[in-house]
């Protein structure tokens, strides 16, 4: 269903076709150019960089709002998570929002709906893994047609006529791809097949390129489900082109780090996370997440390729070039969460074409992307075991030497709250039934006489998130934000109705009526709350930073300089404990995308927080990207919740982001300098 | 009764009303024991698939307890907590549960979270949570 508008489709389809010209070979590994965004990450390597510079730190305070726009209506209920990041191209924005992940294309100078496409997808809709608007689409041009991808919540691939949001009549079935037909030959149920994505599909060399995501990880229902796999469509027809197994089948390579014949049943090791191109080099760089279950490894021993692996593929043809497994045999859920960026960089005088990937963990896992020689070494070193009955550990675990973790990770008592010593004192006392350890010690079986669970920080609580990173063509230095939180990671007997080959599920004694029986549990005090189960009197048990942006040279392997992001809550600043005390900023946690223009570094601060005037909402903040020094702020009602972007249109620059959540939908905001 | 009078102490008593009223937070024991159990029940049946069993989240679904969810809502309605869950959630199905199930729901967040249960359940009717105000802390 398309409506277009007549008011202003004339006028920008004749924007469109001047610009047109200028669009085709828009891709690279340089960042934006000529002041569009015509995909996700800014260009096919993710570097979220824009060379623009009307925008600085001498009026960044001074933006205000050009236009905005309310996704309320484009489904059956208001939508309070827009994940997207639009894309700019000749004078239109385009992006997904609503519940029904809708598309709509708007007037980027005024924020006016030209045209909106929606799939009703009926039950198909409603079984989705992955439902609301998704992270936002794709572009395509050949300098004369242009197309709009994306892939619906039922997991259907949709090509667009970008002038006239009309389903593409030659591609696919009526501008169709059903992607739970042939997935790697699985006879899949069209409308209950827990199979969707939420990233975007991603187009280089005429391709367009899809991965799997599936229901999240914690709690299977059987040691089986669904493989993901990887797949490439030709742009203009929808035809497939090659598929890319995750899971290798008999007497194909790392099969036999399946063992007990587990990849015969096995499912997910989808890619939900953006997947990157050169289209230079012919490549495309897949980030891989973990194989069915995030916790438990029991059902699939091995190192299970290409779990948690950085793959490398030839673009045309699927074929794998190098991989690199970040986590062997992994009980953390630390699936690749975000985009490979490619990064062309010198290293001690050698020109290099690397490709850096930002996790989870708080590892920043730096390859030469030709051959997927690491940079700096990385090390295979010992890591704790656990005794979950029926796991089979990984020894060892891939330490990265440089750049130094950007992030806390595992837990350790210096890390404990230390705003007074009583506090130190209390949460002392509380790990007392918990393990902690370094990074990679692994889940417990949940005990109420302890250990409840393994306390941990950057793992199922990310450092950092889908959000990814940024990186400076110019002076190659990435940027990426981090959150510090700590995850409980304890097992427990799955409830009645699981598959019997289901051993555990996440999860603690002191949750879930199925394992206690009732309410009550050890999560309650009497001030402050002890909101869940781990907290110091409501105040996290973890001194802060609780969030921060990272920049790190690329160059060198060092961190350049690392900011606390975001406003010291007021739960933290007025809490009755700290009376008296200056409490620095301390960040805040979320996930949050970063963008960087000639001179600076922008993001929204995670969640609401305290604002100069007293409103309820959040700040957009830039920072000098030298120094990491505050260059400016603006209000926003709600939290950043896509990824800003910028772009140039008429002159003026623009910058545009996401808000929502809490009480507040979804909605594109765009600011500009005052005329 | 002089009427002006009347009016006076009409206006005054639904003044003081109104006070004890907005000064109401979660703090105030506005759900029962019994009721928290009940949403604890349909918690794990509707919620924690995405949620988390223990409210902490997971990768597809925010945490539903902790600092920073009550740094979201801090100073908001329950009324707005509320309608957020009675009509968007849960994800595969909004708007399938009752009043009376989100209440109870929402009954065994406040209980996760530590706030203290009262005699009285927490009522669903619209309006009801109108006057309730979250608070992390203790007023």
């Amino acid at each position: 269903m398309t409506r277009t508008l007549r008011t202003s489709r004339v006028a920008v389809a004749a924007i469109t076709a001047t610009l047109l010209a200028a669009t085709a070979g828009l891709h690279g590994q340089a960042g934006a150019k000529k002041g569009e965004w015509p995909t996700y990450g800014g260009d096919l390597g993710h570097t979220r960089y824009a060379p623009l510079d009307q925008i600085t730190a001498a009026n960044f305070s001074t933006l205000e709002v050009k236009w905005r726009f309310k996704t309320d209506n484009l489904g059956p209920r208001p939508e309070f998570n827009l994940e997207s990041t639009p894309l700019m191209v000749g004078g239109r924005l385009y992006s997904t929002a609503g519940t029904r992940r809708s598309v709509i294309a708007l007037d980027a100078a005024t924020g006016e709906l030209i045209w909106v496409h929606g799939e009703n997808e009926g039950a198909r809709g409603q079984s989705a893994p992955r439902q609301l608007s998704g992270r936002g689409l794709a572009y395509w041009t050949d300098g004369k047609e242009e197309r709009i991808l994306y892939v619906t919540p039922g997991y259907r691939l949709v090509a667009l006529d970008a002038r006239t949001g009309n389903p593409v009549a030659g591609f696919g079935r009526g501008g169709l791809v059903d992607l739970k037909e042939d997935l790697d030959k699985q006879k899949l149920d069209l409308v209950n097949a827990p199979v969707g994505l939420h990233s975007t599909p991603i187009v280089g060399g005429n391709l367009v390129l899809v991965g799997a995501a599936f229901e999240t990880g914690a709690n299977p229902r059987s040691r089986a489900n669904v493989r993901g796999a990887v797949r490439a469509f030709d742009v203009r027809t929808g035809k497939l082109v090659w598929t890319f197994r995750t899971i290798p089948q008999p007497g194909e390579f790392g099969n036999e780090s399946w063992e007990n014949d587990s990849w015969a049943y096995s499912g997910n090791t989808g890619v939900w996370a953006q997947i990157s191109v050169d289209e230079e080099l012919g490549m495309a760089y897949l980030p891989v997440e973990l194989p069915t279950h995030d916790y438990y490894g029991g059902a699939r021993p091995g190192n299970t390729l290409f779990a948690e692996s950085l793959v490398a593929v030839d673009l045309k043809t699927g074929v794998r070039k190098w991989h690199f497994q970040l986590v062997h045999h992994g009980v953390w859920d630390m699936d690749i969460p975000c985009a490979p960026i490619l990064a062309d960089i010198v290293v001690n005088g050698r020109p290099i074409k690397a490709v850096a990937q930002p996790s989870k963990q708080g590892f920043l896992y730096v390859f030469d992307r030709v051959t997927g020689q690491p940079i700096w070494p990385i090390e295979e070193r010992p890591v704790p075991q656990g005794d979950v009955p029926g796991e089979k550990y990984s020894r060892t675990q891939p330490f990265p030497t440089k750049p130094v973790a950007y992030e806390r990770q595992g837990l350790a008592v210096d890390d404990l709250i230390d705003f007074t010593p009583e506090l130190r004192a209390e949460a002392l006392k509380l790990i007392e039934k918990y393990r902690i350890g370094p990074v990679f010690t692994p889940p417990v079986v949940s005990r109420a006489e302890g250990p409840i669970a393994t306390l941990a920080m950057s793992t199922q609580a990310p450092a950092t998130n889908w959000p990814g990173g940024s990186f400076d063509p110019e002076t190659h230095v990435l940027y990426v934000h981090s959150s510090a939180q700590v995850a409980q990671l304890g097992l427990v007997p799955p409830p009645e109705g699981a598959a019997p080959d289901v051993r555990y599920h996440q999860g603690t004694v002191l949750s879930g009526a199925r394992r206690t029986g009732g309410s009550g549990s050890a999560t309650t005090n009497a001030q402050g709350g002890n909101i869940n189960g781990i907290d110091v009197r409501g105040l996290p048990i973890i001194k802060p930073p609780y969030g921060r942006i990272n920049a790190i040279n690329l160059e060198t392997g060092d961190i350049v300089w690392q900011v606390a992001h975001g406003d010291t809550p007021d739960v933290v600043k007025n809490h009755p404990a700290l009376k008296g005390l200056t409490i620095p900023r301390t960040g805040r946690n979320g996930a949050i995308g970063t963008l960087v223009t000639k001179t600076l570094v922008i993001a929204g601060e995670p969640g609401y927080g305290p604002t100069p005037s007293g409103a309820r909402g959040s700040m957009l903040r830039a920072y000098d990207k030298r120094t990491g020094a505050d260059a400016g702020a603006v209000y926003m009602p709600a939290p950043q919740s896509g990824s800003p972007m910028t772009y140039t249109l008429n002159g003026k620059q623009y910058l545009v982001v996401a808000i929502s959540g809490g009480t507040y939908s979804g909605e594109l905001v765009a600011f500009a300098l005052p005329n | 009764m002089d009427r002006r009078v009347f009016a006076s102490v009409c206006l005054l008593l639904a003044g003081l009303g109104l006070a004890a009223q907005s000064s109401r937070t979660v703090w105030d024991g506005i759900y029962s024991e019994e009721q928290a159990a009940r949403g604890e029940k349909l918690y794990a049946d509707r919620c924690g698939k995405c949620h988390g069993d223990t409210l902490g989240g997971q990768e597809a679904a925010p945490a539903l307890t902790g600092t920073t969810f009550y740094a979201n809502w801090e100073g908001e309605a329950l009324e707005a907590l509320f309608d957020r869950m009675r009509s968007t959630m849960p994800q595969d199905k909004p708007g399938s549960l009752s009043r009376a199930q989100n209440a109870d729901i929402l009954a065994h967040m406040l209980h996760t979270g530590g706030f203290p249960a009262g005699p009285m359940p927490l009522d669903g009717q619209a309006g009801a949570l109108s006057t309730i105000t979250i608070r992390l802390y203790k007023p």
